[in-house]
């Protein structure tokens, strides 16, 4: 058991080491609140930073993240141009209810449907809320799996820091 | 190319669609092939025996008749010692006239692909399905009698007796067999059980002074609507010691078009390996 | 546990796998390996009076790789499993440990195709969902092959066929499906700015398995004749105007004889309405939907949860505090019919009830019955007759109101009332309904920039009692505290307990640590875990209580 913790291990950190800045993935299929389907190539922000959010109506942290960035987005998008896409990986039972639950949080964020979770899968992201930076270029710069108060703070710098960098 | 792949989807699409499987609400339930237990049997089995004729035939088989005249004197000789199923065969001879019913069957196609080459002439018998030197099938031309070849049958004593009793049971027709080892035998034996159908009327093709005629309404007798258990038999569970008797209750279901008055059961035990009948035995639903 | 020397085909693929990674940083192919593991282990101890069971391995372990290549359009991937043993509630036909799921894929923009194991929904899943949850050991994957076609902007056609996963097998059931989905704005020119949207979409599914003799029970000798192809088909829509929304699909399944609805030939049917209405701040729906004889498996004579082709989705909340969720709802895809409202509501800033921040107020109610039927027969005829607009027995209802309010800039609080009516049939088994109140408080304080404390209390009041010879240990009056102290997103510690203070077993304390970094996580616990159903996602699965200690870690990059 020792050994297979340990190649496990192995390959996250051969994994951790050489994958930096992996490029945002481009032609899976996700779905806009209206109905659309639409590429992740679409994921654009005119070479300014992007937050990547994973989240679920019925998953509190992800609310609480999304309800704590909410209030000071505004600030974030003139300070640095941001823009938050959330991607729901809500399935049938609670899909139909995404629309109405960003609307009723008052969100403004660009909100795509992942229902088949194919893109959960190739950002490989296994617990919700699980929130990436990307920079201008598309790369993915920065990420982290849960959500507490005060941790958008730590977003921030980041966010700022990919700013910084154009 | 976007062409090309937009038509095999459709073509996947037709597939997948016309995928899907409607049973009709009679035939969700269906007759799984008689098979049953046996037990020691207390009945008096008399030690009779029999000879079970199988006629190949056709309705487009024009010497055919021929022999329906020579079975009926057999049969009225030799009464119930003699029992027949008429066997209509799986090749053009057997193919229905005039989109009448077809009166082939599975297991009829079954014995004639394994006793014949597809070019056998029509019409052919097995009494007993016997051979001749215990080697290649005694194949018989039934258009003319064969009166001492039945007699040689019948004038054995039977190795094995044979009893066959139909009852009604609501919806449901059982076959009730017993049997009786009248000497010890040695070799795994059969039990076949099948339903014949008597006044079936179909065109039939035959031969009159004028040539080639077809006969209306042509009374087929002994027509084999279905081997009830698998068409080689279910095996006789029994110890084969001399006087040792055992019976079994089959089921027995009657399809659609057959009339029961004119329908009746044969069961015949035959030895495993060679196929020969040891016995058989009649019945009237 | 000597895995590598007893696998040297794995210890061979991981070597392969290393290599690509460093083939990858000499910039020679030019791909990217990425990937996610995950490790959950359990040492349990046996508790008689939680009903733990005494576990003969000391050491209970799932672990999991998935290791991606993607170079462009052009992605392969395999994922490792290894179950030694299967943690409590995992069914132990997981076993072993090995390749479980590989696939070469292509992703372009009008055409993407997939072979190998693979995951795919049409529409809401009524007809075909494959997928997996991992916390609940369901992955029906299908391996075969997934062809999508975008040839215009607004059209979306797919076309599948495989296996379903079985454990470490495929089952024999072969899969073939294909869907069409229109979005009209795309498609229609004077469509394109319209207020109103509009996508329709249609699936077909066809499922062939051989032939195999089912007895027919009222009289041995005859046996069902089974259709080999079950067919089902599904439309749907999705229309919007401004603030209005409407989702419909009904889903038709052919003859489809199987061990789930007793081997009866009536067709199935599925039809699920939505409607929403929402502008900023507030939002409303309603959720209706009858479900008809529709559990569509690959394999007939599979019971239990494995091998569902399609997903017919609960329409109750998915609560997730922990008294609200002791007695979740699972849909019974034989029969049931259901509504559900949701209201959400923001009270403004400055107002009276609003007060400085302003206040949530969230409002949910459902119904479920089962469907009127009146037996005709039972294996190898039609089954039953059913009224589609009558209702038969209560199997659940819940009502709930929810309000969080900000406090100060340091204190929300969220607070909670339930009620729900429960009926034990939906778990298989008869009895009394139960009948429980639920209040929960969440106060959740940032004490500054880095220390975070968050305090919950649930009570539930229920006129259920514990009968030993049920044995139903959510039954009885609870109280439950719990705190949560966090340092930063990094660090977390918690402790709770649940305790049947009155017509009941049971006292599950619990103490958790947890640690995140990037996007690693690793948890260690020590306490007794509640027996019962487990649903994340919106999937319910029994497990058996645990007694000892858990770690989890998960893992990507």
């Amino acid at each position: 058991m020792k050994k297979l913790i340990l190649t496990l291990a192995c390959i996250a950190l051969s994994g951790i080491a050489l994958a930096q800045n992996a490029q945002l993935p481009q032609n899976i299929t996700i779905k806009a609140l209206d109905g659309t389907s639409v590429q992740t190539s679409a994921i654009q922000n005119d070479g300014k930073p992007i937050i990547i959010s994973f989240w679920a109506t019925w998953c509190k942290p992800c609310n609480r993240e999304l309800n704590t960035i909410k209030e000071v987005y505004e600030e974030w998008q003139e300070e640095t141009g941001v823009k938050l896409v959330a991607i729901s990986i809500d399935d049938a039972r609670s899909a139909a209810r995404v629309k109405p639950h960003v609307d009723g949080n008052g969100w403004e964020y660009e909100v795509y449907l992942d229902q088949n979770q194919d893109f959960k899968r190739a950002m490989n992201v296994v617990n919700v809320p699980h929130t990436f930076v990307v920079n201008g270029k598309g790369e993915i710069v920065w990420q982290h799996t849960s959500f507490v108060e005060g941790s958008e703070e730590e977003l921030l710098e980041v966010v700022k820091k990919a700013a910084a960098e154009e | 190319m976007k062409r090309f792949s937009i038509l095999s989807l459709l073509a996947a699409a037709l597939l997948v669609f016309t995928a899907c499987d409607k049973i009709a609400e009679d035939e969700y339930v269906v007759f799984a092939g008689a098979s049953g237990t046996w037990y020691d049997s207390e009945a008096t089995i008399p030690a009779v025996q029999r000879a079970f004729v199988e006629k190949y035939t056709g309705v487009r088989c024009v010497n055919c008749p021929n022999a329906d005249v020579v079975l009926h004197d057999l049969s009225e000789k030799y009464g119930d010692q003699l029992v027949v199923a008429a066997v209509h065969v799986p090749n053009n001879f057997g193919k229905p006239l005039h989109g009448e019913q077809d009166l082939r069957t599975e297991k009829g196609s079954t014995w004639f692909n394994t006793f014949f080459s597809p070019s056998q002439n029509l019409p052919s018998a097995l009494l007993n399905r016997t051979k001749v030197d215990g080697n290649s099938l005694d194949i018989i031309d039934p258009q003319a009698r064969f009166d001492d070849k039945i007699d040689a049958v019948l004038s054995a004593t039977p190795q094995v007796g044979m009893m066959l009793s139909c009852t009604r049971d609501g919806g449901v027709y059982n076959a009730e067999v017993h049997i009786q080892f009248n000497q010890s035998v040695s070799d795994a034996l059969t039990l076949t059980l099948l339903v014949v159908e008597d006044k079936v009327y179909t065109t039939q093709e035959g031969r009159t002074a004028d040539g080639i005629v077809e006969f209306e309404n042509y009374e087929q007798n002994h027509v084999l609507r279905d081997v009830v258990t698998d068409a080689w038999g279910i095996d006789v569970v029994a110890d084969g010691n001399q006087g040792t008797k055992r019976m079994i209750v089959l089921p027995v279901s009657l399809a659609e078009g057959w009339n029961a008055d004119n329908c009746h059961l044969i069961a015949f035990v035959s030895n495993k390996a060679t196929r020969e009948i040891v016995n058989t035995a009649q019945c009237n639903l | 546990m000597n895995l590598l020397y007893k696998s040297p085909r794995l210890l061979l693929l991981l070597t392969l796998v290393l290599g690509g990674t460093t083939i990858h940083a000499q910039g020679i192919m030019g791909g990217r390996v990425t990937g996610n593991i995950q490790l959950d282990g359990q040492i349990s101890s046996a508790d008689s009076i939680i009903g733990a069971q005494d576990v003969p391995e000391w050491l209970l372990m799932n672990a999991r790789a998935d290791i991606l290549y993607t170079n462009g359009g052009f992605s392969a991937g395999l994922r490792f499993e290894a179950y030694q043993n299967p943690m409590l509630g995992f069914d132990n036909r997981y076993k072993g440990e090995g390749i479980a799921n590989y696939f070469v894929s292509y992703q372009g923009e009008k055409l993407s195709v997939t072979a190998g194991n693979f995951y795919e929904q049409f529409g809401s899943g009524m007809i075909l969902r494959a997928y997996e949850d991992r916390y609940l050991g369901i992955d029906n994957s299908l391996r075969g092959l997934n062809v999508t076609l975008r040839p215009f902007n607004g059209v979306t056609i797919k076309a599948l066929a495989g296996k379903q996963r079985y454990f470490w097998n495929y089952a024999d059931g072969m899969v073939r499906g294909i869907d069409g989905e229109v979005n009209l704005n795309s498609i229609v020119k004077c469509m394109a700015e319209s207020r109103f949207r509009a996508t329709l979409g249609a699936g077909f599914v066809s499922k062939y398995e051989d032939d195999q003799t089912i007895a027919f029970p009222d009289n041995p000798s005859y046996r069902l004749n089974l259709p080999l192809n079950v067919g089902a088909g599904a439309v749907r829509m999705d229309l919007a105007y401004g603030n209005w929304g409407l989702q419909a699909e009904y889903a038709h399944k052919g003859q489809d004889p199987s061990v789930m609805n007793n081997f009866i030939y009536r067709d199935g049917e599925a039809l699920m309405v939505n409607a929403t209405y929402s502008q900023k701040g507030f939002s409303a729906n309603v959720q209706a939907k009858r479900v008809d004889n529709m559990s569509f498996k690959s394999v007939r004579s599979e019971s239990g949860e494995m091998l569902y082709i399609n997903y017919i989705p609960a329409i109750t909340k998915q609560h997730t505090y922990a008294f609200l969720s002791m007695y979740p709802y699972a849909t019974q895809t034989t029969g049931e019919m259901g509504l559900q409202g949701d209201v959400m509501y923001k009270i403004k800033k400055e107002t009276l009830l609003g007060g400085k921040y302003g206040t949530d107020i969230h409002i949910n109610g459902s119904i479920i019955t089962s469907i009127d039927t009146n037996n005709i027969g039972g294996a190898g005829t039609l089954g039953y007759e059913s009224d589609w607009f009558k209702t038969g027995d209560l199997y659940y209802a819940d009502a709930s109101l929810e309000v969080a309010k900000k406090l100060s800039k340091a204190v929300k609080l969220t607070c909670t009332y339930g009620y729900q009516v429960f009926n034990p049939v939906v778990e298989g088994h008869n009895g009394p309904l139960h009948h429980n109140h639920i209040v929960v408080g969440d106060l959740t304080w940032k004490v500054n920039k880095k220390n975070v404390l968050r305090f919950e209390a649930e009570w539930m009041g229920s006129d259920s009692q514990y009968d030993p010879n049920v044995d139903d240990k959510r039954c009885g009056d609870w109280i439950m505290g719990l705190v949560e102290y966090n340092f930063t997103s990094a660090w977390f510690v918690s402790v709770s307990d649940q305790y049947a203070y009155r017509d009941g077993v049971g006292n599950y304390y619990n103490v958790s640590v947890g640690y995140n970094h990037g996007a690693t996580r690793l948890q260690l616990g020590y306490g007794k875990q509640r027996e019962g159903l487990l649903c994340i996602g919106g999937v319910c699965r029994q497990v058996p209580a645990s007694n000892g200690l858990t770690f989890s870690l998960t893992t990507s990059f």
